[in-house]
């Protein structure tokens, strides 16, 4: 297990990258933290031509926080965003879905861009920033294009990322005072890869935004089910409630490609996905409660 | 000395020497050994097809590549290794082979097709892509039923069927009882297969003394003796010149105690080709290729009285041991230890079991740490927690009532196992008072649940064989396993002690539990003891670490060889003295005459005068030298005892579990190093946790390999496993040296049925119980909403 | 490595310049180079081991600039101009001192395979948490898979390595208020 030979093309600066990154083949990949990226590697399940290395980019190092909005450059760890007090202060959601992301040695390494372009269906990230309303980044040679978080995953490690572009940035909107976020999974072990997970951010504005992952490809925004949420009844986890989350769930999940493995059956994950709602749902509640209180 | 002398080494919780040089980094495992000059790096290409036939294997692309150096095919080979071959045709055995490169037939996704050679491991694994197999596929078998069903396509079409070994044996008057039951429970218990996950992967390297044609071959091995063995068959070369070094291993479990086709193509290439060849295993090869273990199926059914008596149990077990059977364990490990194995603290007179290996194209599968004795007690408590709610009794009381009581010892089982002592009593009251069972019960409301979670509590009652010896392998049939144990304890010409014994170590302290018994018969500090193990040089014959077998067996071939020095320096210290023999006492490093410090001599001095380095002379008749190689061969079977008692808690909507509460109270008679039994205890507890929650090898119906990384087979992690509590008690085995009994498998043995019990419990009142592992959190959920059956 | 194999891609080299274990290195190295074969095989530290090479097992965790890292999923050229340690350069650290002299007390080890990462993972848990309870230390220790000790033992260390840590910095802080 180890990678096969590629070419290695060290970037000092975003331009730098880009016009490297024009340079090369299609098969040509960036390298930030590698973790999600070296494994398939190393198995030769992917065996990029050349790898374009930001790790010396450091203006794609910082995390900005202007405008209502925080962006994280390409090169930023996520341990770098898991411990930012404003990231901790201000998308407490993000710092807590960045704590549930591997472990610390890969944390160290591994990025918040990378995570999300490397969009695993079982990853908490992607689903953060879809409820989010997370904008991606997308730069080439000589552009840069906008693209939102629900417009960006395609897929079980699939985006809309094309050939010499790459995801120089992410930015998440500030969450406002009062808002209220949940995020709940369950996987085979306490501390594993999520079977299901959701994702619940609920804004003063009676706006709540779900989306799921682990059951779908992609991270799936629940639209139904967010209907539904504000009708609710405040006390989750009694019978009826559950029953009405299962509708609306069921609802959502429509003709949708459930994911169905060895591990957990498409049937296992839905039917988990609708009590996880119930508890990312009273989660949002109590905070956005606790919020107005304080 | 065995009986009430005190013990001054033995039973201490001595740190282990081992340490410092683990934890500094300067352990030598296999791929840490320095490279030896012009090594050739050899990766293997396994078959992608579970079953077919290799119409060509095209390797001119990778002899292109810069940095290879050969590539062998079978075909190429052609019959210059001979095939490993486990069991003989006897009865209920049939011989099959296992080709070290197949040439025509693939078996499992993983036999090997093709090995490179090259000068860098990376260049290794570039030349595997480039080799082009044409494969004709063919239709495989992969799961029990298949295979044993008429017109089954054979994995060894030699023998008929796909059935290399049965056995059946009934107990007289077994129907009798049967039909005189007042109730008879019955069910159908499975595992799914399992793999060890030794943290180091497999690995070997092969060196050649071209001139003297002898072979040193480093290997991750728990059977140096025995790999030499098969060496020196399927080369062909004489074990005189084959030296085999099992170097720092990390970890075993059993998978390593069996001969792998990578060590014997190492040591061949090496011989070939005039160098150094090393063969690095990484998890992939790990997963698809080292032996797994517990793809069983038990059907077992319990006949009982009104009261609760235990009348009479039929277990019929077939195990799926995948292609191969595997040297030197053979085809009947696990289905033979899974009737052995069943009747254990219980008592019971009648018994009735039939036990075959089924054959798969899937990996072959040998022992793994309890072998099938985690599914055998799994069965068995199962039953006993069925029989409870049919009986209306309470599951506690059926288990006190059923439990061999001390007074029923020297006992000997259903299945012809005798027995010297079982203290299933007192280890069940320890374990109840250690983990509070009465407050558990108190405060577990009767639905047995607490805000969203279902609590419950289960106490498993196990035995663990341990500690067999040449004559318990003779009547399994393992005719390839000798058994015995041998130790060498010589006293250097400076007075220093060094020890060989006939085992290797992966971790379980033997280099200090062992100087922990040498140092008892010379009375030198343990410390002052060097130990070493795993070299087929330096030490006599033996069997190698698997079975629980340490402690007892090498262990006694310890105390048997340094009681025989001891016994020499007291003869030249009383000689020298001028005092009798038996008023010498060996304490501080010196011989003595008992409690007069002044009239002593040194170790050093006796060393001396034993090697003629001393103007004292030997006395007359005394042979030169001061060491002693001696073996150990216990009779039979020592069993150890244990009761596991776990709370768990389930969380009712996602159906996972996680275990609470851990205790054990466990008997393995004399303990050498208390520290060291508590780390073999709760390594194998967690590992029962592995098996009992979330492991599992999966094949498709294809027979390919879905698990083969560690994102897909997943071990228990830290937060997992709880801590564990321990009660030892301590009753010495009249049947081995020093009292000792084996403990190495009772962790894993006692955590698979305690978890499922505990679960048992918490799902109470939902109708449910536990039959098949693991008790995965969608297996779980899907009994929780299932409607209890008419039972 | 010693020797220089006539691979194709020998053209490709990098000068790698690195600092390990306080020791300035400048090594050429292919860019597949993984960090782990760096230690291991260039410069024969041997202490990291590999356990599974795709980033699940912990054991070949070591430091990069101080914070913990996988080395079989880190090329060794990404370490250019920082500073690595390996198990070997943990010597006068003195939580890796305590941590040490926990596990050889606690029986916190037994094959010792995993152990180096162990170290590497509690050395980082107790430089950020001086005090943790005992499922911040389990979920701390949740990327490192031991075999072989349950993490009985290894969680029952660092509990250990703390509280001796703790004395010691009690001890200290006592000298200097009598000062």
């Amino acid at each position: 297990m180890r990678p096969a030979s590629f070419r290695h093309h060290p970037a000092r600066s975003v331009d730098e990258a880009l016009t490297l990154l024009a340079s090369e083949d299609e098969d040509a990949r960036i390298l930030a933290g590698g973790q999600s990226l070296v494994p398939l590697m190393n198995l030769r399940m992917a065996q990029p031509s050349a790898l374009i290395d930001i790790n010396g980019c450091d203006d794609l190092g910082r995390i900005d926080e202007a405008g209502g909005w925080i962006e994280f450059g390409a090169r930023v760890r996520q341990r770098e965003g898991e411990l930012s007090t404003a990231v901790r202060a201000r998308l407490p959601m993000v710092a807590a879905a960045l704590e549930l992301n591997g472990h610390p040695a890969t944390r160290h390494r591994g990025t918040i861009c990378g995570t999300l372009a490397h969009a695993d269906p079982s990853a908490e990230l992607p689903a953060v920033a879809v409820a989010l309303g997370a904008e991606m980044v997308l730069r080439r040679q000589g552009a840069c294009r906008i693209v939102p978080a629900e417009a960006f995953f395609l897929g079980a490690l699939e985006t809309c990322i094309e050939p010499g572009e790459m995801l120089a940035a992410v930015r998440f909107p500030v969450q406002p005072a009062r808002a209220g976020w949940g995020l709940a999974e369950t996987g085979l072990r306490r501390h594993d890869l999520a079977l299901a997970g959701i994702a619940v951010a609920m804004l003063p504005a009676g706006v709540t935004r779900i989306c799921a992952f682990g059951i779908t490809p992609e991270p799936l925004r629940l639209p139904t089910l967010e209907a539904a949420a504000d009708d609710l009844p405040r006390s989750g986890g009694t019978p009826a409630t559950q029953a009405r989350i299962a509708e609306a769930l069921a609802a959502d999940l429509e003709g949708a490609d459930l994911v169905d493995t060895l591990h957990a059956s498409a049937r296992y994950r839905q039917q988990v996905t609708a009590t996880l709602a119930a508890r990312a749902l009273a989660d949002a509640r109590q905070r956005a409660s606790q919020e107005t209180a304080t | 000395m065995p009986g009430n002398a005190p013990f001054r080494h033995i039973g201490r919780p001595m740190p282990r020497t081992e340490d410092a040089r683990l934890l500094a980094g300067g352990a030598a495992f296999v791929d840490d050994l320095p490279e030896l000059p012009g090594t050739l790096h050899m990766a293997c290409m396994r078959s992608p097809v579970a079953h077919g036939r290799i119409r060509e294997i095209d390797t001119s692309g990778a002899l292109g590549l810069p940095g290879v150096h050969a590539v062998l095919t079978g075909a190429e080979l052609g019959d210059r290794i001979a095939p490993m071959v486990a069991d003989r045709d006897k009865a209920g055995f049939r011989e099959t082979r296992r080709d070290i490169l197949p040439a025509d037939t693939v078996r499992f996704v993983g036999d090997t097709i093709a090995v490179v050679l090259a000068d860098d491991p990376y260049v290794a694994e570039d030349a595997l892509s480039l080799i082009v197999a044409d494969i004709e596929e063919l239709e495989p078998v992969v799961a029990i039923d298949a295979a044993l069903a008429d017109g089954a396509v054979l994995v060894h079409p030699e023998i008929g069927d796909n059935i290399p070994f049965s056995i059946a044996q009934t107990t007289e008057g077994f129907e009798a009882a049967f039909a005189a039951a007042a109730a008879v429970v019955s069910d159908v218990f499975t595992s799914t297969r399992l793999a060890g996950v030794a943290m180091e992967p497999r690995g070997c390297v092969a060196q050649v003394d071209v001139g003297l044609d002898s072979l040193t071959l480093w290997s991750s091995t728990q059977v140096p003796h025995l790999l030499r063995l098969a060496i020196a068959e399927l080369l062909d070369w004489p074990e005189s010149r084959l030296r085999v070094i099992a170097p720092d291993v990390g970890g075993g479990f059993g998978p390593k105690a069996h001969v792998y086709p990578e060590e014997i193509l190492c040591a061949y290439l090496a011989r070939r080709h005039g160098r150094p060849v090393k063969w690095i295993g990484d998890r992939q090869d790990d997963f698809l290729t080292t032996t797994h273990a517990r793809d069983s199926r038990f059907a077992v059914e319990m006949a009982l009285s009104a009261d609760g008596d235990i009348l009479a149990v039929r277990n019929h077990v077939d195990v799926n041991i995948g292609a191969y059977a595997c040297f030197p364990f053979g085809a009947n490990a696990e289905a033979g230890g899974g009737a052995i194995y069943m009747p254990g603290a219980y008592r019971f007179a009648h018994y009735d079991f039939r036990a075959r290996s089924v054959m798969t194209h899937t990996a072959p599968a040998g022992v793994y740490r309890g072998v099938a004795a985690p599914v055998a007690h799994f069965a068995f408590e199962g039953l006993l927690d069925r029989a409870a709610r049919k009986l209306g009794l309470d599951p506690l009381a059926l288990r006190r009532r059923n439990l061999l009581r001390p007074d029923e010892y020297p006992h000997v089982n259903a299945a012809g196992i005798r027995s010297d002592g079982g203290s299933h009593h007192e280890c069940l009251e320890r374990a109840l008072a250690a983990i509070d069972h009465d407050g558990f019960r108190a405060a577990q409301p009767a639905d047995r649940r607490i805000g969203g979670r279902l609590v419950g509590i289960g106490v498993a009652c196990i035995t663990e064989h341990t500690g067999q010896g040449a004559s318990r392998y003779r009547t399994r049939g393992l005719l390839r396993v000798p058994g015995m144990e041998g130790a060498t304890v010589r006293i250097e010409s400076d007075g220093n002690v060094s020890v060989a014994i006939s085992q290797s170590t992966q971790g379980q302290g033997h280099l200090t539990a062992f100087a922990q018994v040498v140092a008892e018969s010379l009375g030198v500090d343990p410390e002052q003891i060097t130990v070493s193990e795993g070299d087929t040089a330096l030490s006599p014959f033996g069997s190698g670490t698997f079975a629980s077998r340490g402690a007892v067996i090498a262990g006694g071939a310890a105390y048997r060889a340094s009681q025989e020095v001891a016994a020499k320096i007291r003869r030249i210290a009383a000689h020298h003295l001028e005092v009798a023999e038996g008023d010498i006492e060996l304490v501080e490093g010196h011989a003595r005459l008992k409690g007069v410090r002044q009239m002593a001599l040194s170790l050093r001095e006796i060393a001396g005068i034993a090697h003629s380095l001393d103007p004292r002379a030997l006395p007359e008749g005394e042979e030169y030298g001061l060491e002693a190689r001696r073996f150990y061969d216990p009779p039979g079977v020592v069993l150890s005892n244990a009761v596991h008692a776990a709370c768990v808690s389930i969380d009712t909507d996602t159906g996972q579990v996680r275990v609470e509460r851990y205790v054990v109270a466990h008997d393995c008679g004399r303990i050498i190093n208390p520290l060291i039994v508590a780390g073999q205890v709760h390594g194998g507890v967690a590992q029962g946790l592995g098996q009992a929650l979330m492991e599992g090898v999966h094949y498709d119906e294809t027979g390919q390999l879905l698990t083969t990384q560690l994102l897909d087979y997943i071990v228990p992690l830290a937060a997992d496993v709880p801590d564990i509590a321990l009660c030892h008690v301590e009753t010495p085995s009249s049947d081995t040296l020093l009292g000792i009994k084996g403990a190495g498998e009772g962790g894993v043995i006692g955590a698979v049925p305690a978890i499922a019990l505990a679960v048992n419990d918490a799902l109470a009142g939902r109708g449910a119980m536990v039959s098949r592992l693991p008790l995965s959190p969608e297996y779980i959920l899907s009994l929780m909403t299932m409607p209890a059956p008419g039972r | 490595m010693t020797d220089t194999p006539p691979d194709a891609n020998a053209a490709d080299r990098r000068l790698l310049r690195t600092t390990v274990n306080g020791i300035a290195r400048q090594e050429l190295v292919e860019p597949r180079m993984l960090l782990s074969d760096f230690l291991r095989r260039t410069l024969h530290l041997t202490g990291t081991h590999v356990g599974c090479a795709h980033g699940v097992c912990g054991c070949c965790t070591v430091l990069v600039d101080g914070a913990t890292a996988r080395a079989c999923l880190t090329f060794a050229v990404q370490v250019q101009d920082r500073e690595v340690q390996s198990v070997e350069g943990l010597g006068e650290d003195p939580i890796a001192a305590a941590l040490r002299a926990s596990f050889h007390e606690c029986h916190a080890l037994q094959c010792g395979y995993c152990t180096p990462g162990f170290l590497m993972a509690a050395r980082q848990l107790l430089s950020e948490t001086p005090e943790p309870d005992e499922e911040t230390i389990r979920v701390a220790l949740s990327g490192n898979i031991c075999r072989c000790t349950g993490y009985v033992n290894i969680v029952r260390a660092v509990r250990h390595a703390a509280d001796s840590l703790a004395a010691a910095r009690d001890q200290q802080q006592g000298l200097s208020d009598a000062r």
